[in-house]
Parts: C-alpha cells; sequence; structure tokens
C-alpha cells in the first residue's frame, strides 16, 4: 500500500511560505550584515597593515629628511669655515649653527667635530655628545622622555679635493619631522607617540616596536558602516511591513478564490448531478483561478451532460441486456434479477407468489417449417397475447426460445390459474393464419405457485412450474397444469439426477442400454411378424422406461445418439440371434435423424440381416418430421436398401394425413388414442373409414394398444393387418420361442 | 665693438649681435679655476674663455656675494658671449674654495688687504693666461676692491677699470658703519683684537668681525677711495644707476672733481636690474 501523505491547507502552505520567507529574509540580512562585518574586518586588517608600513616609511623617509637636511648643513660653507679655522667655533655655534635657512627647525642641535671625532671646542649647552664615535658615521636614534631624536653623523669633505675635514652631527626631534612632511592615510598624525621613555641607542626597525598610533578611520567604511546597517535595517523592517501587508493581501487574493473553487467542488462532489449556471457564480478576480472556476463549471456541467448521455446509454443498454430485442419482452437476465428481488421480498411478505411458464408446443417444428421469419413473428405475437393479458403489472419475461414466464404476487392461485386460461385462450384465438400458418398453434402452461406462511422454499418454485409445464406438454395432459406433489412423483425419473445420469451415460455412451422387444403380430392367425424394438435403461439392476428416457433426450436433442445406439444395439441382438428367424425388427427413428445422412451409413449395417429378417424403419409421427423434402429422400434411400418405413403414432398429431401423403410409407400404426376409438360407435364408424381409406391407399395397417381379443377382432375387420399390445405380448429383453403369441382360438374370440 | 649709448634701436641690434658673435668668434667655454693663497685657502674663479684678442677682462662681485650675483653674472655672460675673455673670480672672505655668498652675521675671517691680494692672484693670473693687459670690471663694494687693488699695486698689468656703482664706507644713507662704529672697533682693537665681535658695516646690522679686520674695511671710507682714484695711472669709468639710492649726495660731485670718467644711466639703481641690465651693458660696451 502506497503512502500518502495527508495535504495540508493553503492557509497553513501560506503561513508556512510566510514564515519561511521571513525565516530566509532575516538570515539573508544578517549573513549580509555578517559579511560586511567580515569585509570591515579585513579593511580594518588591511587598514593595520597599511597603517604599520606607512608609519615604517613616514619614519624612513623622517630619517632621510634629517640626513638630507644635515647633508645640506654640511654644504653650508660656513661649516667648512669652521673646519678650516676652528677659532671662532663658539661664536659659530652661539650664532650660527642653528641658522635655520640651513637648519631644520626641529634640529635641536649641531656639532662639528674633527677628523678625530672630538668637537671643534666643548659646548656646554650642546647636548651632543663632545666626542663620537668616527666608525659609527651614520644616524641612530635615542628616546629622551618619550620624545625620539634622532642623530646624524656625516663627514665633512674638502668640496674640490674630497679631503675628509671632519664631521657634522645634528640632532633633531624625529616624530615633527615624521608628522610635518609625512602624508598619513591610515594613521592619526596627532596620536602617533613613542611608548617607551628613554633610550639612549636605537635603530629605526626597533624604535617602530615602540611607536603607538591610533588608525585613521576609514572615512568610507566609517561612512557606509551606519548606511548599510541603517539600509539592512529598513531593508528588513521595510520587507517584515511588506510581508505582513502583501502576504495576507496575496494570500487572500489567492487563497480566497481557491477556497472558494475547493468549496465550490465540495457543493459540486455533493450534490453531482446539480447542473451549475455559470451566469450566477460570482468571477473571482485573479483570471486564471477564474478561468480555472469557469473551466471547473463547464468541465462538470459537460459531465453532467456526459453523465446524462451515459444514464440514457445504460439505460438503453439495461432494456437492450433487459430486454429481448424480437419480442420486447423482459429476457432471462431481467428474470434471473428480478427473481432475487422476489426472493427478497418473499422473505418479508407473506403474500403469495405464483410463477407461470409458458411453452409453444411443437414451436420448432413450426420453426423449421415456416422459417425463422414465421417462427420469429409467432413468438411476437404469443409474446405480445401473453403481455395483452398480463396487462402491465405484471412482467413477462422470454427464458429461452419459445419458454415465456411471469411471476404474479399476492395474487392467489386460483386467480392465477385464470389468468394463465386467459393467456392459453387469448393464444388459441390468434389470427396464426394470418402468419401463413395453417396449424394449430398452442402453448403449455405450468403454474407454481408459493405461500411464504406455509414455511415452502421459494426456490422450488422454478422447479414445480418446471414440472408442471413438463406434464402439460405431455400427451394425455391438460395444456394447463399446476403443480402437486404427484406431479413431482410422477416426475422423479425426469428431474431425479441419478436417472438423469443413467439416461445421459446410457444415450451418449450406450452404457445400460438394452433393447426391449414387443411383437407386432398378424390379426388373422395371431403370429408374431416383427418385433419394435423398444429401449430400455438398466440402472443398478432397475429399468429406466421411456417416459424417463426421452423427455431428457428432446431436452438434451439427444435424439441422433440414442438412434444410432439402438441401431448397435439392434444389429447386436441380430447377430446374438435375439430375435427368432424370419421375423422381423422395426426401430424407431427420431425426427430430427431422419434426415442426417450418417444415419443412412448406420442403417446400412442392417443389410446382412436382410435376408432372414423384415426390417422397418418407424418414423415417430408425434414429433413433426422437418425437412420434408430430405427426409423423404432418405427414407427412399431406406426403402430401396430393403427396409419398410412405418409411421408410428398415426392419429395422435395433427398433420397424420399430410405426412402419409408426403412420406414414402409402408406401415400404418394407429396411436393407441385411435384405436380406443373403435368402442365408440360413431368413432368407430370414422375409425373404419380412415382404416379403410389407408387400407386403400396401398399402405399395410397396424394397430396399436390392443388390450383384448374383442379389440383384436374388431380392428382386424376394419381392415388392420397387424397389431400390437399387451394382449399379444408386453416389451420384453427375451423373446419367446413360440409360434403365435395367442392361439388363434383365443385371438379369434 | 659696439657701442650705443642710450639709443633704443641700438638695443636691439646689440642683443643680435651678442647671440650671433659667439657663433662667429670660435668655440667658447667656461671653467673653475682654482688658486692657493698664502695662507692656505683655495680660492677660485670662473674663467669664461675665448678666442678673442681684446684685453681680458676681470669682473669682481659686491659686498659678501659671488659671481653669481646677477647684476656681475649678466655683465660677465654678456661680455663673454660679446668675445670678451671674462674672469669672474669669488673672493674668499676667509672661507676656502667660497661659491656661497657670506651672511652678515657669519664669522668674517677676512680683511680688505686679504682681498686686494686675492684681487692681485687672479689678475696676474689672468695677464698669464692671456698676456694681455686686464680690463677690470667691479660692482659695488667689489669696485671699492678694485681701487684698493689699483692702488695697492698700481704697475699691475690693467688695460681699464670699470666701477659699477662704486661705494666707499662711511658713505650713503645705508651704510651702517659710521664713527661711533669705528672709534668702538679702535677700542676692541686696542683691547683685544683678535675676538670676535659684532659690528654694524654696508647694509650688516651684525657683522661678526674682529676689530683689525672690521678696521680694515672701515678704512677705505670715501677720502681713502678719492684719494686713490686720483693716483691712478689711468682714470676709470665709474657708471652710476640715475636712481642709487646707495649713494651719498656728495658722492659723485666728488668723483667727479678727482676727473674720473662718470657714465650715469637715468632711472637705473644700484644694482641696475630689470630693463637697465641693457643699458648698463651699453654703457660698459662703450666704455670698453
Amino acid at each position: 500500500m502506497t503512502f500518502r501523505p495527508k495535504p495540508l491547507s493553503l492557509s497553513l502552505f501560506t503561513i508556512l511560505f510566510v514564515m519561511l520567507f521571513l525565516i530566509l529574509l532575516f538570515t539573508l540580512g544578517n549573513l549580509t550584515y555578517r559579511e560586511f562585518e567580515q569585509l570591515d574586518n579585513k579593511f580594518r586588517i588591511a587598514n593595520e597593515h597599511s597603517a604599520a608600513a606607512e608609519i615604517e616609511s613616514a619614519l624612513s623617509e623622517a630619517i632621510s629628511q634629517t640626513r638630507e637636511k644635515t647633508r645640506q648643513l654640511a654644504a653650508w660653507e660656513e661649516v667648512g669655515q669652521q673646519l678650516n679655522n676652528p677659532t671662532f667655533y663658539s661664536y659659530w655655534y652661539q650664532y650660527r649653527a642653528k641658522n635655520i635657512e640651513y637648519v631644520s627647525v626641529y634640529t635641536l642641535d649641531v656639532a662639528i667635530y674633527d677628523l678625530h671625532g672630538n668637537m671643534l671646542a666643548p659646548m656646554d649647552t650642546s647636548i651632543l655628545p663632545r666626542k663620537i664615535d668616527t666608525d659609527g658615521i651614520g644616524h641612530y636614534i635615542q628616546v629622551n622622555n618619550f620624545e625620539p631624536l634622532i642623530v646624524v653623523i656625516i663627514p665633512m669633505k674638502e668640496s674640490n679635493s674630497g679631503k675628509k675635514l671632519g664631521y657634522l652631527a645634528t640632532l633633531s626631534n624625529l616624530f615633527p619631522v615624521l608628522k610635518g612632511f609625512s602624508h598619513f592615510n591610515h594613521i592619526n598624525r596627532n596620536s602617533i607617540r613613542v611608548t617607551i621613555d628613554e633610550i639612549d641607542m636605537i635603530s629605526s626597525q626597533s624604535l617602530l616596536e615602540y611607536i603607538d598610533y591610533r588608525l585613521t578611520s576609514d572615512p568610507y567604511a566609517q561612512a557606509i558602516k551606519p548606511v548599510v546597517k541603517q539600509s539592512l535595517l529598513q531593508l528588513a523592517g521595510t520587507a517584515l511591513i511588506l510581508t505582513l501587508l502583501i502576504f495576507p493581501l496575496a494570500a487572500w487574493l489567492v487563497n480566497r478564490p481557491i477556497l472558494q473553487i475547493s468549496q465550490q467542488i465540495d457543493q459540486l462532489q455533493s450534490s453531482p448531478r446539480t447542473a451549475v449556471k455559470q451566469q450566477t457564480v460570482k468571477p473571482l478576480f485573479i483570471k486564471e483561478l477564474d478561468k480555472i472556476q469557469t473551466s471547473l463549471y463547464a468541465y462538470h456541467n459537460r459531465l453532467n451532460q456526459a453523465n446524462s448521455y451515459l444514464d440514457q446509454k445504460t439505460q438503453e443498454l439495461d432494456d437492450i441486456v433487459q430486454h429481448d430485442p424480437l419480442t420486447g419482452v423482459m429476457n432471462r437476465r431481467a428474470f434471473d434479477s428480478y427473481w432475487r428481488e422476489v426472493t427478497d421480498v418473499f422473505k418479508h411478505s407473506a403474500d403469495e407468489i405464483c410463477l407461470i411458464l409458458f411453452d409453444i408446443n411443437h414451436f420448432k417444428a413450426l420453426n423449421d417449417t415456416y422459417g425463422h421469419h414465421t417462427g420469429d413473428e409467432v413468438l411476437i405475437a404469443v409474446a405480445q397475447t401473453l403481455k395483452h393479458i398480463l396487462h402491465s403489472r405484471d412482467q413477462l419475461f422470454r427464458l429461452s426460445g419459445d419458454e415465456f414466464a411471469t411471476i404474479l404476487m399476492g395474487i392467489p392461485s386460483r386467480k392465477a390459474m385464470q389468468i394463465a386460461k386467459q393467456c392459453h385462450l387469448a393464444v388459441i384465438n390468434y389470427p396464426f393464419d394470418k402468419l401463413g400458418i395453417n396449424e394449430p398453434v398452442r402453448i403449455s402452461i405450468g403454474v407454481a405457485d408459493i405461500k411464504a406462511e406455509k414455511g415452502e422454499n421459494i426456490n422450488a418454485l422454478h422447479w414445480q412450474a418446471d414440472i408442471a409445464i413438463h406434464f402439460a406438454k405431455r400427451p394425455g395432459y391438460s395444456s394447463i397444469i399446476r403443480f402437486k406433489p404427484e406431479l413431482a412423483e410422477n416426475a422423479r425419473g425426469l428431474f431425479s439426477n441419478r436417472t438423469h445420469t443413467a439416461v445421459y451415460e446410457a444415450v451418449t455412451r450406450g452404457t445400460g442400454l438394452v433393447m426391449h422387444y414387443q411383437p407386432i403380430v398378424d390379426l388373422e392367425n395371431g403370429k408374431p411378424q416383427y418385433y419394435e424394438a423398444l429401449v430400455r435403461i438398466v440402472h443398478d439392476g432397475q429399468l429406466i422406461m421411456p417416459s424417463h428416457i426421452f423427455p431428457l433426450v428432446e431436452a438434451r436433442s439427444l435424439d441422433l445418439d440414442l438412434d444410432f445406439h439402438v441401431i448397435e444395439k439392434a444389429i447386436s441382438d441380430l447377430r446374438e440371434g435375439r430375435i427368432p428367424v424370419n421375423t422381423g425388427v422395426s426401430i424407431n427413428i427420431s425426427a430430427p435423424a431422419i434426415v442426417e445422412h450418417e444415419l443412412l451409413q448406420q442403417l446400412a449395417a442392417f443389410k446382412p440381416f436382410m435376408a432372414d429378417y423384415k426390417l422397418l424403419i418407424e418414423i415417430t409421427e408425434t414429433a413433426l418430421i422437418t425437412q420434408l423434402q430430405t427426409a423423404r429422400k432418405n427414407l427412399e434411400i431406406l426403402r430401396n436398401m430393403g427396409f419398410s418405413i412405418a409411421l408410428d403414432d398415426f392419429g395422435s398429431g395433427y398433420s397424420s394425413l399430410r405426412y402419409l401423403g408426403a412420406m414414402p410409407v409402408d406401415v400404418v400404426k394407429f396411436d393407441i388414442t385411435l384405436t380406443r376409438l373403435v368402442d365408440d360407435r360413431a368413432d368407430n364408424l370414422i375409425l373404419n373409414h380412415l382404416a379403410k381409406m389407408i387400407s386403400e391407399s396401398g399402405h399395410l395397417l397396424v394397430a396399436e394398444g390392443i388390450e383384448s381379443a374383442q379389440i383384436a377382432e374388431q380392428l382386424a375387420k376394419l381392415g388392420f393387418r397387424y397389431g400390437q399390445g399387451y394382449y399379444f405380448g408386453r416389451p420384453a429383453r427375451a423373446i419367446e420361442k413360440t409360434g403365435s403369441s395367442k392361439d388363434s382360438i383365443n385371438y379369434s374370440a | 665693438m659696439i657701442i650705443c649709448r642710450f639709443q633704443a634701436p641700438c638695443r636691439t641690434f646689440q642683443w643680435l649681435a651678442v647671440l650671433v658673435f659667439p657663433l662667429l668668434s670660435g668655440i667658447a667655454h667656461s671653467e673653475i679655476i682654482h688658486l692657493q693663497t698664502d695662507s692656505g685657502l683655495t680660492i677660485n674663479a670662473e674663467y669664461l674663455d675665448t678666442t678673442s684678442s681684446a684685453s681680458p677682462i676681470l669682473i669682481l662681485h659686491g659686498f659678501l656675494q659671488t659671481r653669481d650675483f646677477f647684476t656681475v653674472r649678466r655683465i660677465g655672460n654678456a661680455l663673454h658671449e660679446a668675445g670678451y675673455k671674462v674672469l669672474l673670480p669669488n673672493l674668499s672672505l676667509g672661507i676656502n674654495n667660497r661659491r656661497q655668498s657670506l651672511a652678515c652675521e657669519a664669522v668674517h675671517n677676512h680683511s680688505m688687504q686679504q682681498d686686494t691680494n686675492e684681487i692681485a692672484l687672479w689678475v696676474d693670473w689672468l695677464y698669464d693666461q692671456t698676456d694681455r693687459p686686464v680690463t677690470l670690471i667691479g660692482h659695488s663694494a667689489g669696485s671699492l676692491n678694485l681701487v684698493s687693488y689699483l692702488d695697492a699695486y698700481p704697475d699691475s698689468p690693467i688695460e681699464k677699470s670699470l666701477l659699477i656703482s662704486l661705494i666707499a664706507f662711511l658713505q650713503g644713507p645705508v651704510a651702517k658703519e659710521n664713527a661711533a662704529e669705528r672709534l668702538r672697533a679702535e677700542a676692541d682693537l686696542n683691547r683685544n683684537g683678535v675676538r670676535i665681535e659684532r659690528y654694524r658695516l654696508a647694509y650688516c646690522d651684525y657683522y661678526a668681525t674682529t676689530a683689525k679686520n672690521y678696521l680694515s674695511y672701515l678704512a677705505w671710507d670715501p677720502h681713502r677711495t678719492l684719494k686713490a682714484i686720483s693716483g691712478m695711472k689711468i682714470k676709470p669709468t665709474i657708471i652710476f644707476g640715475g636712481g642709487d639710492d646707495r649713494l651719498g649726495p656728495d658722492w659723485k660731485p666728488q668723483l667727479q672733481t678727482h676727473q674720473a670718467d662718470i657714465v650715469e644711466i637715468d632711472g637705473a639703481n644700484h644694482f641696475f636690474d630689470h630693463a637697465y641690465e641693457f643699458d648698463l651693458l651699453d654703457g660698459i660696451e662703450k666704455s670698453l
């Protein structure tokens, strides 16, 4: 999980930014002041160095000037005069020696010495030594009462010959020369002083160590320092004031619009579907933020439009998803969703809930016969008819191809049955002939209801309705069946998982599939002519009967698989000799299989037995044959191969005569429902004429469901050649080795 | 030699001649000449030599001055440029190899006799150098020194003498010395002749010297000076400035009575400075 820091508010950021700015500002100001202090310190150090150099230079200059002044004095001819004739030296010393024309005002004393270093005449007032060391010619410094004095001694020479005549010495006050003739930039000249009281002789370099002075404050630095300080303080003050004024103002200018936008975003989030009229939005002062706000509302409105469009499309999609595009009624998805809602409602309701399933009879045959377009029109017509009956209060769902459903809530079962009957009647009355359909279109209706107060499980409701409609579709049952527990007993095989698995395994793999054979006898002599192969499944020592097998086969469209295995088993039984020679065997082939070319190849396996056996193919009439042309062609091929074609269950459907006329049929097996007509006189007449007509058309008649000799006799009189029924023998795995199923006496009786 | 006396147009021509002459008279040069006196002092003079065969000229500076005093320096340069051999000596005034002027207050260890002897040395040297009689030109007290020399050495090889602004001690309104000073000096001399005293002499209020030396100068008062001039074999030419305030009112008449050739330049002062310099040169040229 990625850590996402909690965002801070703009106000806090603003305050932090202001504080940071102020800290930076004052830090910068402090650094600048420190830099200035360092610079000032550098200047001071440089000033000290310059002052040291300056004092050294000034001292050197003062010494140089003093020496120069002494040299000028030495050039004064009166000095030379004294060396040539020192007779009047005392007078000269007293009145002339300090002639300011040649002697500096700072010269305290002058003395002339002979070649031996002796003063020309001892002077009591002289402060220069009476004798000098002629080897130490030059200058030296002495300090007397904190006053540095310089003694300069230079040799005196004859001007034209260069002959040394003696020495001239001067004693001068050094500092007046130093202060008076040097220009000081870095030293306060009045502050120059010597820190030592008295020294007899010292070099100029050593004297520097005893010279103290104050630095001349750099006027520029002195001038700029307070200016810089003041500027920094003014800058800091101004920045502080500006910060305190401008930042709140700027923050207000920026913060307020952003907060306004933020609040507006919150409002939009709280009511996202509310459209915003931009004319009513207060404009912002800042162009960019106003643009953001305008864009925000524009995007919001566009988003709203997009959402509306998406909602519309979603609704349309939901309609598409939940509606059947063909019929316009709700589809299976909508049913499942609605069913969940119903289930939830059922938990908290005492109302009765009724589930009604509708199924169009033989719709597949209609579809195949009249084409998909007509089939679709039938579906639309049925759906609209049902919907009209159900009104708009109850949803009609199309669960699969021709299966519809509705859920009625709070309606008693009796009322639900009335609605079912109204639906059934409305379909019957619908003019399907407008669609070009000649046959009547019927629907089967299964009704299941449940009451919460009885503690019943609503999940069983669908199963119950399935069972109910299953029986409604069964021959001999009403087209409208309301579920009853006994129906569940009868349908246990169909809906038992164990049976279901066994049937599926047998049909798809042949496992447990066995053929039982029921004799078809000659009604004249009672001898079995051939045996109809009837499918059974042996599972765990129990027999699973066709009533449990065919619903599953039809439901799963396993007709062809079952037919193939039946053919294999029949051939196997023929090989094993289970069927007596010179009789025959008839095999039921489903309508879907009869059009398959593969079936022809399978049936070809019977060819080896055609010499000894009569082989019949029975086409189940109850399941309408589609693709009549293909079926007819295949049946022709089978006839050519040696098979006889029998039309099974004739009379139970509604287009038997049509098929009889269209198909290459050799044998017509009357359904038990027709056979039983023999008991009714009026019907007997019809049966008589029908049998006569078919017989005269060249077909061999076989009657099913013969359970007594009387019926067998009557049917024989009606022209039926063969008969089949419990009277002649029940289907069994093993065929009895007798000449006839019934003796002729009994039979004749 | 061109002498154009008091005529202004001639002055321009004279200057032109002064500038052109050195080119025509060959290479001229100067040198410092040193001589040794009997007292051991070295004396010096500047010798401005030329190839001229005219009488060499010795020009002597005034009281306590040197040859670089502007009046004598200009005369010397002008004459040298005019083609004369010129010798400009510095009187030693008791100072070895003196080149500087001497202050009144300095120790003056010299006398008129010493000055006269030094002039003699230079006249002899110049005569020996040129083998021509020497023309003497003096200014102020220098003129008096030349009078003293001519008086002391009457047989010396002298061509002529020009005494410019000639003065005598104890004469004129500027002279500080007086009879009382003489008496004081004479008293000092009698008491202790070698002691330095401060006297008044010429323009000096404090002239430090011995009484003897002081009196050697005071001896040359107008009387003695006129007497010396009167005794000269070759009468000197005396040039005065009409505006010379250092001369007493009787001085020029007295000189005229002693048959001196006197040239007076109107308006010029004692030193002939400013524009009178050229008038002086005209007068000198004329006299030469």
